[in-house]
């Protein structure tokens, strides 16, 4: 399974990718926001996509709409792990298709549990 | 026209009050004897001359006004405590600023490589011992294994979960470079809208200003991150809130308004209810259980 994490603090994309790999997900790549995580999207062989929202650019919730808007990206599982954490922006994200939300700071604990709903879901409703 | 025509005192000078005052008595006297003597062209005049003077004072008063304007503006050019504030301290607060997201990243990547050098040596270790034990429990029965050479393989294999949890710790302590540089890149955003107020302001006092140093101020200031918040990317809502456009609030910082609000409405007692602020993971999913996930 391949994995793209769009952040544009390094940090962060760096602990959200080694969380991952604790997860036995090994084959992840990068991008610093949604103008850069489109055209790899749109690529080709991302089987999920971990966004925060917060970035310059493409926002994440910009970027969560042009992949539900995509013919051949509208069923990626997005999960987005960000500092919004408004009432509005999580409808928002929701109503826009998004499969989990994570608020951050957030424990490695969370993560693993969103990451493994999401799929939960996704085997359930194949 | 009669002797008892005024002829009111005309100075370039303010008059004061009592001046003022004595003309409109004097006047207003003449007045009343010219329509006793039913001068009315004389009295016409008087009223003429009485409307003069409330009109003079008047003007006057926004001469005054006038006046005072033109110093402050005149002191507030020749401020030199705004001019450095302008030139040198606002443009040191975004260094500043910029220096500490600098250093925190640095930082936070230098714990985050030992944390990932560390962890698959953990992992080995951990494997080793386990492997080493399973097999030394298969022969101990035939050859009789020291029990303190077990004893180090389960506290090593032990030791090893706990340190593996450990880093992962550490690990997820190094968000708070994102959260943290998040934060500065608003004050710093807001400290170069206060900057391009006052060098507008200053332009409208008809000081002279350095473009050259005036764009290197005001220019987007750089780190090793991208920076969330350029002159130009993003601008308020229209609402006045934190909002920039789809590019969100940031942060939720305590005590920090970040609706136009109290922070203590926005999160307590706030009117608009898509306005509140979650303050947690169980909030958030709260929420989303509500709409279906």
């Amino acid at each position: 399974m391949k994995i793209l994490v769009v952040d544009d603090f390094s940090t962060m994309r760096r602990i959200v990718k080694n969380l991952l790999n604790e997860l036995g997900f090994n084959n992840i790549v990068e991008a610093d926001d949604g103008n850069t995580a489109l055209p790899i999207l749109e690529k080709g062989g991302i089987d999920f996509l971990v966004t925060d929202w917060n970035m310059p650019g493409m926002a994440g919730i910009d970027l969560l709409k042009a992949v539900r808007a995509h013919q051949e990206l509208s069923t990626l599982p997005v999960l987005m792990v960000t500092a919004e954490a408004k009432r509005d922006q999580i409808m928002e994200a929701a109503q826009a298709g998004v499969n989990g939300y994570v608020v951050k700071p957030f424990t490695a604990d969370t993560l693993r549990e969103k990451v493994e709903k999401v799929f939960e879901r996704l085997q359930g409703a194949a | 026209m009669t002797e008892k025509m005024v002829v009111i005192k005309q100075s370039s000078d303010l008059p004061d009050q009592l001046e003022c005052h004595a003309n409109l008595l004097q006047i207003s006297q003449a007045l009343v004897g010219q329509l006793n003597d039913n001068d009315m062209e004389a009295a016409n005049h008087s009223i003429q001359q009485l409307c003069r003077l409330r009109e003079s004072s008047l003007f006057q008063d926004i001469g005054k006004l006038t006046r005072r304007l033109h110093e402050s503006l005149n002191s507030f050019s020749h401020d030199e405590k705004l001019e450095t504030l302008m030139h040198e301290g606002l443009p040191d607060a975004k260094k500043r600023l910029d220096y500490v997201v600098q250093i925190t990243e640095e930082s936070a990547h230098k714990t985050l490589a030992i944390v990932e050098n560390c962890m698959p040596m953990v992992k080995q270790i951990t494997e080793q011992a386990q492997g080493l034990h399973n097999s030394r429990c298969t022969e101990k029965k035939s050859t009789g294994i020291k029990v303190d050479t077990d004893t180090f393989l389960l506290q090593t294999i032990k030791d090893g979960k706990l340190l593996s949890s450990y880093l992962t710790d550490v690990l997820m302590a190094q968000s708070y470079q994102d959260i943290s540089g998040q934060i500065i890149q608003r004050v710093i955003k807001l400290v170069q809208d206060i900057e391009t107020s006052l060098v507008a302001m200053i332009r409208t006092c008809h000081i002279e200003i350095d473009d050259n140093q005036l764009n290197h101020s005001v220019t987007k200031t750089t780190t090793t991150e991208n920076h969330k918040y350029s002159n130009n990317a993003l601008d308020n809502d229209e609402s006045g809130n934190d909002k920039l456009n789809n590019h969100g609030y940031g942060p939720v910082v305590p005590g920090v308004n970040h609706s136009g609000e109290k922070m203590e409405a926005a999160f307590n007692k706030d009117n608009k209810e898509e306005n509140k602020i979650l303050q947690n993971q169980d909030d958030v999913d709260e929420l989303l259980s509500t709409l279906g996930f």
